[in-house]
């Protein structure tokens, strides 16, 4: 076995650990909230609340329902909503990743191909007062929370300057306050770490070497410094792309966006608990993809790292 | 400075062509805002309000409502008659009523819809709404295991026959409760959960379902079966589920919806300050009070619970904090509901001595010397909180009782106000009809929403008595009653009525807001004239 494929093999079995251990702590966390997905402020009488109970198999012992709902999710059946009871989880994941993998793809395409560039600029100019605005520029774009910039941007684009939607997504239009919104924590910290990354690798024994054989300064960019530099880049991507196609709870919110976000937050809330677990089991099986995905890619980009 | 504005001016000349977003749809489209997503719209099983307002719009009941008052209007049913004693109904349906696929609707309907709710196995949690038919309650708690046993009787397609458990006068009102809306059997019997898919469904009112698609929208046509469709106005009906109220409010201002409620705090008080004339505020049936929890020490006097009602300034509360024109409450039962008017309470202004008084001659008669430590629960909100400080702050100033509020998620609130584990909780309801029973018979003795623990002999028997009588004067003069003990007692505390305030566009004509804030759409129209010459302002 060459110690690729090994490598392989040991991370997807600690990874399926992970993930039953997610499962199994979430779905006991959930139950030991109080209150149930049938409580409102109108109380049952108790026989329906029972009727109710039997419907959803709630009344059966806790281990019982584990193992259901464990022997169900191992065939990708996520179970019925307990809210919204004419949709599966499956289905409401569905609909809703659809809409947060296009915004979370455009905001970090968006990101990379913005943060990049001026990051490199500014590591070239490296002191000088582009670069001093660039970094100074990240700082804003990291310290801004996206619920401060989101409403300021619907008041000047959508009320002030009516150009843009204040909400929805069904328009090209409607797209850019979101995503812009969206992307620029991730865009100014991608700026500050490919350029650290640069400021990094311009020093080193290689570089000076290219620079001693006359190559110009692309040949030296793309051909040498890219591979190095954009490592610190590449192991925050992972998380980043998990983070910006799960992490748009906020974004939802504030731009009215069906996205998968809103049933994370609403869901536990509302105690629906197959698609709270639905969405975890989702998430955690995203996280865990990407950082299995970067793992290689670094691997393929720095020969330095060995199959550890 | 000066660059922003010209870029600014630069970006506004930009935008001059730019499009209205209402006006990019079909003319004579209304575009509402629902606020939620809805639970379901199986009429059968349907919850919240967002469901309720989609389930009138692709169902009609025996009975429909008009727009402003909500009184009962013919519905499915042409008429209906009451028997002497007022515990038989027949209802006569009209000829012409049809289903969405051209069916006609039958009495048959009625019962298979009326026997589906009530039935253990589809464990409706608005079962209860059909109780009132005889047997109901025994079939839906399985003591009665035989549905022919029910008071649902099938005369012949077009004659049904609904016998009740004790003479309900408001019963017309109830059946407009959207639990009561008829489904198609063969419908639900063949596409299970997915039947109210908008491929699979079929309704018997004013619109179908054309598109459905979650979190985003609904669209909704005229349904050309419809007994009524010539006088459906709107082509086509918009409903978002937009549930954060900035977010609404915003989309409004943007001109992508025609309606939105409610109004952001933040703003409320500056349009009723300029009187915007698209803010519209009406009082809403319903009443916001604080429970107590009167099975504590110090609480099961009654003289204490009324003092810490004295020491709360109900006029301050909706003119500095609420500030939406909420109306000051010192009685329970809210104004709307025409002859019923609630007795003058004993105390209807903030009286300090009175409450001192009051509060030492309670605690003497307990024999407690120093009032407890008590606690004010509320559900984590942010009006709810700014409230209970306010409170709280009148306690400690008039009374020098140091309450401290506290606040709980929602379903954990819930939970602690069920199993009387709060001191005094903030608390809220919302009509289920038209009809002030609907506030009084939840403080009967172990009513599954009194959670007080307060328990009373004589108003029991003024809700019961009032149950059977069938003359609306004597009625209300019981319930009057009623209210009235509850008021000495004040096992509920309460502060204010709630008002529905929404923002419409002034070409939408035929929205009324009303005090249970239902609507149906087919009365809605937008008027194009005076469309055109708002976006030509």
């Amino acid at each position: 076995m060459t110690p690729m494929l090994n490598l392989i093999i040991k991370r997807l079995l600690q990874s399926l650990i992970t993930l039953f251990l997610i499962i199994t702590f979430s779905f006991f966390m959930m139950r030991v909230a109080p209150g149930g997905p049938f409580d409102s402020e109108r109380r049952l009488p108790p026989e329906i609340e029972a009727n109710i109970k039997a419907k959803y198999n709630l009344d059966q012992p806790l281990i019982t329902q584990y193992l259901n709902y464990l022997s169900d999710i191992s065939k990708g059946d996520l179970g019925l909503s307990f809210r919204y009871q004419n949709y599966t989880v499956n289905e409401l994941i569905y609909e809703g990743m659809k809409v947060s993998f296009t915004l979370g793809s455009l905001a970090l395409l968006f990101a990379v191909l913005i943060g990049v560039p001026f990051g490199i600029l500014g590591s070239q100019k490296e002191e000088s007062i582009l670069d001093h605005l660039i970094v100074s520029t990240t700082i804003l774009g990291i310290s801004i929370p996206n619920f401060v910039l989101g409403p300021v941007l619907v008041m000047l684009f959508a009320i002030i300057i009516p150009i843009f939607p204040a909400g929805g997504l069904d328009s090209v239009g409607s797209y850019v306050l979101p995503v812009f919104t969206l992307s620029i924590y991730y865009l100014s910290y991608i700026t500050r770490l490919t350029r650290i990354g640069f400021v990094g690798i311009k020093r080193r024994e290689f570089i000076l070497t290219a620079r001693a054989k006359g190559l110009s300064e692309p040949v030296i960019i793309f051909r040498h410094m890219l591979r190095g530099g954009i490592l610190p880049l590449v192991s925050y991507l992972g998380p980043a792309a998990a983070g910006i196609i799960t992490g748009s709870i906020v974004i939802e919110k504030i731009f009215n966006v069906p996205g998968i976000g809103q049933h994370f937050v609403q869901g536990a809330l509302n105690r629906d608990y197959t698609l709270v677990m639905g969405v975890v089991v989702f998430y955690s099986t995203l996280i865990i993809t990407f950082n299995f995905l970067i793992d290689l890619v670094y691997l393929a980009l720095d020969p330095q790292v060995k199959y550890k | 400075m000066k660059k922003i504005l010209i870029i600014l001016l630069a970006l506004s000349l930009f935008a001059c062509g730019r499009k209205v977003p209402v006006l990019e749809h079909e003319i004579g489209t209304v575009i509402y805002n629902n606020l939620a997503e809805p639970e379901t719209i199986d009429p059968i099983l349907h919850t919240g309000h967002p469901d309720s307002v989609v389930v009138i719009q692709l169902f009609e009941g025996l009975t429909s409502f008009d727009p402003k008052t909500l009184a009962p209007i013919p519905g499915a049913a042409e008429r209906w008659e009451v028997s002497q004693d007022g515990f038989v109904y027949t209802f006569y349906l009209r000829k012409d009523g049809k289903w969405s696929d051209g069916k006609p609707v039958t009495a048959k309907d009625f019962q298979y819809s009326f026997t589906r709710l009530l039935d253990p196995k589809t464990a409706a949690q608005y079962a209860y709404q059909g109780y009132y038919i005889k047997n109901g309650e025994k079939y839906n708690k399985g003591a009665v295991n035989d549905p022919s046993q029910l008071g649902i009787e099938v005369i012949d397609d077009y004659t049904l026959r609904l016998t009740l458990e004790s003479p309900t006068p408001y019963f017309p009102s109830l059946l407009y409760h959207t639990s009561l809306y008829p489904v198609r059997q063969d419908i639900v019997e063949k596409f299970g959960t997915n039947w109210t898919r908008a491929e699979n469904i079929v309704g018997n009112g004013p619109f179908i379902l054309k598109e459905w698609t979650v979190q985003k929208q609904m669209i909704m046509m005229p349904n050309p079966n419809y007994w009524d469709y010539i006088n459906v106005k709107p082509k086509k009906l918009i409903f978002y589920p937009i549930e954060n109220m900035l977010t609404g409010y915003k989309m409004y201002q943007a001109d992508q919806i025609m309606v939105t409620d409610p109004v952001p705090l933040s703003v409320i008080d500056k349009l009723i300050e300029k009187k915007d004339p698209e803010l519209t505020i009406i009082p809403e049936y319903s009443s916001y009070f604080y429970r107590v929890n009167t099975t504590l020490p110090a609480l099961k006097n009654k003289k204490i619970r009324q003092a810490l009602s004295l020491a709360i300034d109900r006029d301050k509360i909706v003119k500095k904090i609420m500030k939406a024109g909420q109306i000051a409450a010192w009685t329970f039962v809210p104004p709307g509901k025409e002859k019923y008017v609630s007795p003058e309470p004993a105390f209807a202004k903030v009286d300090i001595p009175l409450a001192k008084k009051l509060l030492a001659e309670g605690l003497a008669e307990e024999g407690i010397k120093e009032f407890p430590e008590t606690k004010l629960l509320y559900n984590t909100l942010e009006s709810h909180k700014q409230l209970a400080l306010a409170v709280t702050d009148m306690w400690r100033e008039n009374l020098g009782l140091n309450i401290v509020p506290y606040n709980q998620e929602w379903k954990v609130y819930l939970k602690s106000q069920q199993n009387l584990d709060y001191q005094v909780s903030r608390s809220g309801w919302v009509a289920d009809y038209l009809d002030p029973n609907t506030f009084l018979d939840m403080f009967i003795t172990n009513g599954g929403n009194n959670m007080t623990g307060w328990s009373n002999p004589q108003y029991d028997g003024l809700i019961k008595a009032s149950a059977k009588e069938q003359d609306t004067e004597k009625r209300f003069k019981l319930l009057q009653e009623a209210e009235a003990v509850l008021l000495d007692e004040q096992p509920v505390i309460p502060l204010y009525f709630y008002v529905y305030d929404f923002l419409k566009k002034p070409y939408l004509k035929g929205f009324y807001g009303n005090a249970m804030k239902l609507h149906n759409f087919k009365y809605t129209y937008v008027d194009e004239e005076e469309m055109k010459k708002y976006y030509n302002r």
